[in-house]
């Protein structure tokens, strides 16, 4: 039987899960990632566009408050964190680095250009230079450290190039200093070859044995071998000739030089050659004629100056030592040429042995030994003057005759200066002390040559008087300033002060006047006196001081008193004038005060109190010394003794004369110095004037201090 | 200049959006395409099956009349398992022709929304490289107003530091 068919499956299945294509999730995709990429761009665009911003505003910090606080403050800060700060590291540093590299640029610079100038030791500079190195660093701190690092080495080069520079010029400053000092070395060493060879004892073995030395330094020094050679050529010709030339100098005579002129020309020296041996001699020769025409030049000069030393001589100057030995030297030096010269140097030398001993000598000795000297000296000459040399010690004598004579009478003090009596001694008043001290010594020179001229002592030289008048004088100077010069005078020259004033006197009279008052212990008044004249020279107008208000008041005043001595009071008026005005002044008076005129001339006489001043005694004015009163000159006149005129004075006085001053009103006293009276009689010019006389016919003198032990 | 490029890469980015958009819609189309022959390929297959079965179920009955009884047990088992196997091989044909023609407009219209999405990313290319240029031409500065004294963008400097 047949088989039934069966269904045979044709293998159908359920499609296979498609594989979707998923572009919409793809694009998707992108259109996000596109979303992202653009905000992602704007984003980066903002960042860049604020960190631009952010790196400004680290830039202008740095601008503002400079690279060094900023990069201190971000060290202290923990560093840089963000854009602005790490923008404003950045800046800083490099900003810093440049400020670094320029100051250590400048510092290197400074310090190669003072070694330049100071020429300092190269080791000194590269130390100095090392510290900048060195020392930099410590402000590299806070920058970062690779800038740092850079910075260092650079440092570093900038030091080492400025220390190759400067030990090119510091080598080349060496070897110029090795230079110099062996110029001078060399220019030393040629000149003691030279002189040796010139002098006494030099040979030429000696210099050729220096030469050699010598150029042995040269060869040690690495100096040319051409310029040792060329150097020895000249040393040792130029040594010949200096010995050629000191031997002919060394020759006494003109023969003698002549001589050896004419054997050196037949006998030229090897190593000049005959031509160099010619010029030598032709340049002797020239010196020989020079050295006569300089020989009698000098003689002439010599005896110019010995001529003017015995002008000087008879104007009372003495030579010095110095020139006299000056003389002797250059009159020796002359030889043959000399010798009229020495024979006027010994009449010099003699009149200046004379005229020392003529200076120290009286007008009186002086004019004995120009007797003496009339009749001739002994030893020069026949008798009598015959010798030339007696003539000009005569001359001599009597020129110093007349310059004492008249200079002792102007200004001894400068006289026995110029005498030699003693060494000038200014008055010192830089100080009271030596004030003192210099016026002692002056006093004491003075009276050594008032002693040695006979004449009375004058303390001050002319232009001292001069001076000391022009202070009193001066508008300028205050009346303090015055007083106490009047004061140091009378405090120091002592019982010499009249003396002094006196000298200022004949100058300003009323000066010494007021001198006069301080001597007399009355200050005050002469400041009054001072005071009053500085006004009067003011143009201070004194209120009617007419003569006919004064002259009659004062006449009426002194009467007498000054009748021998008319130019006392014509400068006691003066003073009392000066009085007067200050006093006018003080009270402003407007018209004339009789008074006080009155009380001004007794102020000016020296009136104290009760004492001094002007009194009537004996019916006769009487200037009575500040010391006294007029019951003391009275008491004097009628008591005196002759034993008393014997104590005080000395005198001899005739017992007569003594009774009858005592007894007889018409004698009186007349003061004629400090204290110091005489007696009169009459009026002076009348014919019954008389002047009471010790048996010797001289003026009694009646110091009527020393009568009552009043004296200082 | 730079805001130029900038206008030109827009344009440029948005005519490629264009374009893609287009080549997706062309792709869209072709799936759909695709999907109507492929669910035809499977409408096929089904008829065949269709008229295999048929044929089997003919043999069956034809064989029955000849001597034996379709009906009886085995003839039957026969054309019972033929029916459902048949069937259900037509049925999975019918069905895989269905969803062919479903994936095929599921994958059209993700071309589509591709489409759409590729245009707007175009766009917003074409925006970004626009501010991108504008940024950029600020930069550099604006040609007319470069030349103006009082334009300069350091007019708008940071006028303060703001501490760190």
């Amino acid at each position: 039987m047949a088989k039934l068919p069966r269904y045979a499956k044709t293998g159908v299945e359920l499609a296979p899960a498609p594989q979707f294509d998923y572009a919409d999730l793809r694009e998707s995709a992108r259109v996000g990632q596109s979303i992202t990429q653009a905000i992602s761009r704007m984003s980066d665009f903002l960042y860049r566009q604020e960190a631009a911003e952010a790196e400004q505003r680290g830039k202008q910090v740095v601008a503002t408050e400079g690279a060094s606080p900023v990069l201190k403050r971000l060290a202290e800060g923990g560093g840089p964190k963000n854009i602005e700060e790490r923008s404003a590291f950045q800046t800083a540093n490099r900003i810093a680095s440049i400020e670094v590299e320029t100051q250590a640029r400048q510092e290197i610079n400074r310090i190669v250009s003072d070694a330049e100038i100071n020429n300092t030791p190269f080791t000194q500079v590269d130390a100095q230079l090392q510290d900048v190195v060195d020392g930099f660093p410590a402000a590299l701190s806070d920058l970062d450290p690779e800038t740092a690092g850079i910075l260092r080495g650079r440092l570093g080069s900038l030091a080492t190039n400025a220390e190759l520079r400067y030990s090119s010029y510091y080598n080349k400053y060496q070897l110029g200093q090795a230079q110099g000092k062996f110029v001078q070395t060399l220019s030393t060493d040629t000149n003691d070859i030279i002189m040796f060879a010139g002098a006494e004892h030099g040979t030429s073995e000696g210099v050729e044995e220096m030469i050699g030395m010598t150029a042995q330094k040269m060869r040690d020094l690495q100096i040319d071998e051409t310029k040792i050679s060329q150097w020895i050529v000249k040393t040792r010709t130029n040594a010949i000739k200096s010995g050629t030339v000191a031997e002919f100098q060394r020759l006494k005579t003109i023969e003698e030089k002549k001589e050896y002129l004419t054997d050196l020309e037949k006998s030229p020296l090897p190593a000049l050659g005959v031509i160099g041996t010619r010029q030598l001699i032709k340049s002797l020769k020239s010196d020989l004629t020079n050295s006569e025409t300089i020989a009698k030049k000098a003689a002439t000069d010599a005896e110019k100056d010995i001529k003017t030393q015995i002008t000087l001589l008879k104007k009372g100057g003495i030579p010095s030592d110095t020139t006299m030995l000056n003389l002797e030297s250059t009159i020796g030096n002359l030889g043959f040429y000399g010798t009229e010269a020495k024979k006027k140097y010994e009449d010099l030398d003699y009149l200046r042995e004379r005229a020392t001993e003529f200076r120290r000598m009286s007008p009186m000795t002086l004019q004995n030994t120009i007797n003496e000297l009339s009749q001739g000296i002994e030893g020069k000459g026949s008798t009598g003057i015959d010798t030339e040399l007696e003539t000009e010690t005569l001359k001599l004598a009597e020129g110093l005759l007349r310059t004492i004579n008249t200079e002792s009478q102007k200004d001894l003090y400068s006289l026995g200066v110029k005498m030699g009596l003693y060494d000038f001694n200014p008055i010192d008043m830089s100080s009271p002390e030596k004030l003192g001290e210099s016026i002692m010594q002056r006093r004491q020179q003075v009276r050594v040559a008032a002693g040695v001229y006979g004449v009375p002592p004058m303390f001050l030289t002319n232009e001292e008087a001069t001076v000391m008048t022009s202070t009193l004088m001066s508008r300028t100077a205050d009346v303090a300033t015055k007083l106490q010069l009047l004061n140091s005078l009378q405090q120091h020259f002592a019982e010499d002060s009249p003396e002094v004033f006196g000298q200022i006197a004949p100058k300003q009279p009323e000066l010494a006047h007021i001198g006069g008052l301080v001597s007399l212990g009355l200050p005050s008044t002469a400041a009054e006196a001072l005071e009053g004249m500085k006004i009067i020279s003011e143009d201070y107008k004194i209120p009617e001081f007419t003569p006919t208000n004064t002259n009659f008041a004062f006449d009426d005043f002194v009467g007498s008193a000054f009748q021998i001595q008319k130019r006392a009071r014509a400068t006691t008026f003066a003073v009392a004038k000066a009085i007067y005005a200050k006093r006018a002044f003080d009270n402003s008076l407007t018209e004339f005060n009789a008074e006080i005129w009155t009380q001004s001339i007794s102020a000016a006489i020296g009136q104290n109190g009760t004492r001094g001043g002007i009194e009537t005694i004996r019916d006769q004015k009487t200037i009575i010394h500040p010391d006294l009163t007029k019951e003391d000159l009275e008491y004097i006149l009628e008591n005196i003794t002759v034993k008393q005129f014997k104590e005080l004075s000395g005198q001899d006085v005739n017992e007569e004369l003594v009774k009858n001053i005592n007894e007889e009103d018409h004698w009186y006293l007349t003061l004629i110095n400090n204290g110091i009276y005489a007696i009169h009689r009459g009026v002076p010019g009348s014919l019954v004037f008389k002047k009471a006389g010790d048996k010797s016919g001289n003026p009694i003198i009646i110091n009527a201090l020393k009568f009552y032990n009043r004296e200082d | 200049m730079q805001f130029a490029a900038a206008a030109v890469m827009a344009v440029g980015s948005i005519a490629a959006g264009r374009a893609q958009k287009a080549a997706y819609n062309a792709q869209a189309a072709q799936a759909k395409i695709r999907g109507k022959m492929q669910a035809i390929k499977y409408k096929q297959q089904a008829a065949d099956t269709m008229a295999r079965l048929n044929q089997t179920l003919a043999s069956t009955v034809a064989r029955a009349a000849v001597g034996q009884d379709p009906t009886s047990g085995s003839a039957l088992s026969l054309q019972n398992y033929a029916l459902r196997e048949g069937a259900s091989e037509i049925g999975t044909s019918k069905d895989n022709a269905i969803l062919s023609v479903e994936n095929a407009n599921y994958q059209a219209d993700i071309y589509r929304r591709a489409g759409n999405a590729a245009m707007t990313s175009a766009y917003i290319n074409a925006a970004g490289s626009l501010a991108g240029g504008v940024a950029k031409q600020n930069q550099v500065g604006w040609p007319s107003l470069s030349m103006g004294p009082s334009s300069g963008q350091f007019a708008g400097a940071p006028a303060g530091f703001a501490p760190f």
